[in-house]
This record gives structure tokens, sequence and C-alpha cells, in this order.
């Protein structure tokens, strides 16, 4: 690694973070998991349109039970 | 309902003590998992929001002070072995040796109990997304513990796409109860509630 990148990896490290060598080696390797960018609002998105339907679907409940 | 967006019922504010008597109605439910929430709400959301702990949102129906329902949030931290229960691909930020991941918490949330069955739980927990959304800062994921015990509360949580990723073990009134650790990604494109 040149000198500039370890100085610019040692300035991200938090001392109260760091994990024991051991522990390092277990997370090499490891890489984020793939996420889409967007992700949180199609999230939203969907959780929205899930929102709808179920509040469809208790109305008919509700109208079901009333006219029964 | 003029003013709200249309799969929005309720109007959300942040909990002041302006609020403290409306607190005194709110009742999420007899079981005791109910009580704590309740609890909560009535006793500590304030005080814990004072000293900076948490910061706790009330739901009302429009241009009512009734609290329908709430939610608590505040930052906290997981270690990165548990987030990897949930999520095994998931690492440390490229650069950084952690341990450690930022997330937010959810320490109670609740509906009031005449208010159930009207999906406010859904709309509350869509706030809170929004709330994230585009936030400076705002973490990658959200936790919170539900008691298994609580079966209704196990499902709501999962319907959501929360993932288990940790359990442990309490005692109360001389038998074990267990507590749920749930996680949410918002960065990954879950299954439709």
């Amino acid at each position: 690694m040149k000198s500039e990148e370890m100085e610019k990896t040692a300035k991200l490290r938090d001392p109260d973070l760091v994990v024991p060598p051991e522990a390092t080696q277990q997370l090499a390797g490891i890489v984020d998991a793939p996420h889409d960018p967007t992700a949180a609002r199609v999230n939203i998105a969907r959780a929205v349109e899930a929102l709808k339907q179920r509040r469809a679907q208790q109305r008919a409940r509700r109208a079901s039970t009333a006219h029964s | 309902m003029a003013g709200l967006p249309p799969h929005e019922e309720l109007q959300s504010r942040f909990l002041t003590p302006e609020d403290a008597a409306w607190l005194t109605f709110f009742e999420a439910g007899d079981e005791w998992w109910c009580e704590e929430v309740t609890g909560f709400l009535r006793q500590h959301a304030l005080p814990q929001g004072a000293a900076g702990y948490s910061d706790t949102v009330i739901f009302s129906l429009p241009n009512e002070r009734h609290v329908i329902g709430f939610l608590s949030v505040a930052s906290s931290v997981l270690q990165l072995s548990k987030v990897q229960n949930a999520y095994p691909k998931f690492g440390p930020p490229p650069g950084v040796e952690a341990s450690r991941v930022p997330v937010w918490v959810i320490p109670y949330f609740g509906v009031h109990r005449n208010f159930r069955g009207h999906a406010y739980g859904d709309e509350m927990h869509i706030w809170l997304l929004h709330a994230m959304e585009g936030l400076l800062g705002a973490p990658r994921f959200l936790y919170l513990q539900c008691w298994e015990e609580n079966e209704p509360g196990i499902r709501f949580w999962r319907r959501l796409g929360y993932t288990q990723f940790h359990q442990t073990t309490e005692q109360r009134a001389g038998k074990d109860v267990h507590l749920a650790w749930l996680i949410f990604d918002r960065f990954r494109i879950s299954p439709a509630p």
C-alpha cells in the first residue's frame, strides 16, 4: 500500500472500532452485500402500495361484517 | 384529510411537554408487553427525549390531539458479527476496520388498542422510512427487540421485512421469556409486505 493510502486509512480508523487481528482475518474477503442505491425509495414505494391494499381489504372486511 | 398524501390517514408531530396530558389516554393493550409500551410512552418518553436518548413521534387523526400511535427511535450500534447473522455478506465499510455497525433502534412502537386493524402501524413505519430517506447520516439498518410471546408483534415486523438475527432470554415472573432481535436493511429491496 502506498504511504498516502496508508495515511488515509489510518485517518479513517477509529481506535474504538479497531478489531483484533484474528477478527480482521475472518473479515477478509467479505464485501458489502450487493444493494441498489435506490432500494430505500423502492422499498417505501412498495410499502405504500402494500398499505393501500391492506386498507382496502380491511375496509371490505368491515363492510362485510356490518352487512352480515 | 386535505393536505395528507392519499395513503396517509394520520398526522405526525414530535412529542413535546405540551402533549403530556394526552399521553395518559394512550393504552396499547392488556398484555404485559403492551403494558411496557404504554408505560414507556406515559412515563419515560418525555424524560428520555429531554435527555437526548431518543426521539418520539406521535400520530393523531387529522386536527385531533389524541394519540393513535407512536414510535421512538434512537441511534445505536450493533456488532458486525450480529448483523452478519442476518446478512452474511455484509462487511465493514471499505478502508475502515470496524467491528460495529451504526443503526437506529426502535425501542418502542405502539398503536392504541382501540385503533388496531387500520394498518396504522404500517403507516407509521412508512413515515419513519420517509424520514430517513435523504437524511444526512441516516444509517442503513433499523433494528428492534420484540418479545417472542408477542406473536402479533413478531408477525407484524416480519411482514414489514425484518429478519431475526439474535435471541436473548430473560426472566419474568419466574418464567423464561424470549426477546427476538430483528433487523431491517433499507438498502436491500425486500419482498413486498
